[in-house]
């Protein structure tokens, strides 16, 4: 009988580390305002996703407080966080979770494509991955504002993954 | 000395482009390899492009791919900037022509020298 391969993931850690270093290249190089948090995201949220297929099918989320999405989207375009639109919010969280999403896929079980990001915005905004459950997560505050990043996995007979925290 | 921008994110076409800029570039941008490939069938002729690899429409390696199949285009340098980070993807990109390689997050510093190894400046 041949023995399955056992899967190594990514640890809170991996992803604490990835998610800070997109923060101090792109968002905030004084990232030492990215701590580890407990804080649930509020109702008024941004999540962005892309989903890992191949070695690995599975997905990356970022969740976002809509405050805390305003300011990364303020940081990486460089204006006002008042004169941050939804098109705006949906490009900043979508290329934030594909560099996360990138660099956590480069230490799964490979190979594997990585798809183009999903946004979902606004009040009660929730996005449901079928079939999937949290493997990991880690929840961080930056500027007083959560900010959680879960490694999804995909497996048959899975429930749909419950995000909302 | 002109730079293409190619991403679908404008904020990282925003970013790559001002770092660029400071460097002493001028830059023009691209949403995806399509619509760059239609700047250079209309006459653009950059000296460097940075390409993202995950875009829709065109993706960065068929653009590479298209762009490496046309001699009017070769001394065109490729650099790949994207968050595509396996060997076997380094490999392919490097394969079909991309002359570097350059994973996201990346810092102001790493462009700098991943044009310096290609020998690309401003000046």
């Amino acid at each position: 009988m041949k023995a399955s391969k056992p899967v190594i993931l990514p640890t809170s850690d991996d992803l604490e580390l990835i998610t800070r270093e997109v923060w101090s290249s792109f968002v905030d190089s004084e990232d030492s305002d990215l701590a580890k948090g407990t804080d649930a995201i509020p109702s008024d949220r941004v999540t962005a996703c892309v989903h890992v297929t191949g070695g690995y099918t599975g997905s990356v989320l970022l969740q976002l407080s809509a405050v805390a999405a305003r300011l990364v989207a303020a940081a990486l375009f460089q204006i006002e966080p008042a004169d941050v639109g939804d098109d705006d919010l949906i490009d900043a969280a979508g290329e934030v979770v594909n560099i996360v999403g990138g660099n956590v896929k480069g230490i799964l079980p490979g190979p594997s494509a990585l798809s183009l990001p999903v946004v979902a915005v606004g009040e009660f905004s929730h996005l449901a991955v079928p079939g999937s459950r949290v493997v990991r997560d880690v929840s961080l505050v930056w500027r007083g504002e959560p900010v959680l990043v879960s490694l999804l996995h995909q497996s048959e007979g899975t429930q749909h993954a419950h995000l909302d925290r | 000395v002109l730079a293409l921008v190619i991403d679908d994110s404008r904020a990282m076409r925003l970013i790559v482009g001002r770092i660029m800029r400071s460097l002493g570039f001028e830059t023009a941008e691209a949403g995806n390899g399509e619509e760059a490939l239609e700047q250079l069938r209309a006459g653009l002729l950059p000296d460097v492009a940075l390409i993202d690899w995950n875009m829709p429409v065109m993706d960065g390696l068929t653009f590479v791919t298209n762009v490496r199949a046309e001699p009017m285009w070769r001394q065109i340098t490729l650099m790949m900037v994207t968050t595509e980070s396996e060997y076997s993807q380094i490999v392919r990109a490097l394969a079909a022509g991309a002359h570097e390689y350059l994973i996201k997050p990346f810092t102001a510093d790493a462009i700098v020298e991943k044009l310096d190894l290609l020998g690309v400046s401003a000046t």
